[in-house]
């Protein structure tokens, strides 16, 4: 039943944006984050069972708990990115949007740095 | 054969956890950056089961991320462990300091013509020094009425007026000073605790009460 929450929450806010969008243009930006907010803490307590099976799964497959984290960080910067570089682009801010994804792929590149690292000494002594 | 079942089953589970994490993935523009990382796990992942395969190490050491976080924390840990040092190095020296005391006490008093009242001990305590935690100086405080110290303990006897007297060995201590106790009692008494704790006999002081 929890989809017919969040879809329902959704539509009202569709619907209420559509008409804030003419009258109070930065109102409907803000009621967007807000439906955003809500819609991501009424999932937020199922994501947890998510990582535990992924963290499972890794352990079982002996992947390293540091690369895991990693990549949810990884993860993580890519849904905080989009969610904001939408918000902007829907706010007729194109400029700032491509600014934050541009921030959110260096951050990745950093993070992957290790992990790149490693699969290059691993192929090194494969091949050395 | 068991060796193959575990490499197909490793196999097997890094397909699965790789297609769960690709389903979190978000569309867009970063999708494909983060599908790049997360090949790129799965190639560790895959290397390092066939590694174990075949009995080779394809661990890599994993080179530190630079991150910000906990940057400004060690100066402050490092502030707050060298606290905790000097307080525990001081309670150290006090409490060595009231072993030697006890210490002296005990000795001194094996000697029973010399009245002593309290021993005070001095210890090096800069711990930059070389001599730390050597004795710096023993002063004794000796009755000048016998009988002064047994009442001392009680505390109802009032203390009159000290007057520092510095004793040395091989020096003639003046016979108007040392009112109780034999010269040659205190000469031995200093004679002992220098011999006993390796210290110049002007270390060792006497204070008449």
């Amino acid at each position: 039943m929890d989809v017919l929450q969040i879809v329902a929450i959704g539509l009202m806010a569709t619907v209420l944006i559509g008409v804030l969008k003419s009258q109070r243009p930065e109102l409907a930006v803000l009621l967007s984050v807000a439906v955003g907010v809500i819609l991501f803490l009424l999932v937020l307590g199922k994501i947890g069972s998510i990582v535990d099976i992924i963290t499972d799964l890794a352990t079982r497959a002996g992947i390293s708990m540091v690369y895991l984290g990693t990549i949810m960080k990884i993860i993580g910067i890519a849904y905080i990115a989009e969610f904001g570089a939408q918000i902007c682009r829907d706010a007729g801010e194109g400029a700032v949007a491509t600014k934050i994804e541009f921030a959110a792929k260096i951050l990745i590149m950093v993070l992957a740095v290790p992990i790149v690292v490693a699969v290059l000494q691993s192929l090194l002594k494969l091949l050395g | 054969m068991e060796v193959i079942r575990n490499l197909v089953q490793s196999l097997i589970i890094i397909i699965i956890l790789a297609m769960f994490l690709e389903m979190l993935l978000p569309a867009g523009e970063m999708r494909k950056y983060v599908k790049m990382v997360m090949g790129l796990l799965v190639i560790i992942a895959v290397v390092q089961a066939v590694g174990t395969f075949a009995r080779w190490s394809f661990e890599g050491e994993l080179p530190a991320v630079v991150t910000n976080e906990g940057k400004g924390q060690l100066p402050e840990i490092l502030e707050a462990g060298k606290k905790i040092s000097a307080e525990q190095q001081d309670r150290g020296i006090e409490q060595y300091r009231r072993g030697l005391a006890q210490q002296i006490t005990a000795l001194v008093k094996l000697n029973q013509e010399i009245p002593v009242l309290d021993v005070e001990v001095s210890v090096q305590s800069d711990n930059g020094s070389s001599g730390f935690g050597q004795i710096k100086e023993i002063i004794l405080a000796v009755a000048e009425d016998p009988a002064q110290a047994d009442r001392e303990p009680e505390g109802t006897v009032v203390v009159g007026e000290v007057s520092p007297v510095s004793v040395q060995v091989g020096r003639r201590v003046s016979p108007e000073l040392t009112s109780t106790g034999s010269p040659q009692a205190v000469a031995n008494m200093v004679d002992v605790l220098t011999n006993f704790y390796n210290l110049k006999p002007e270390q060792v002081k006497i204070i008449y009460r």
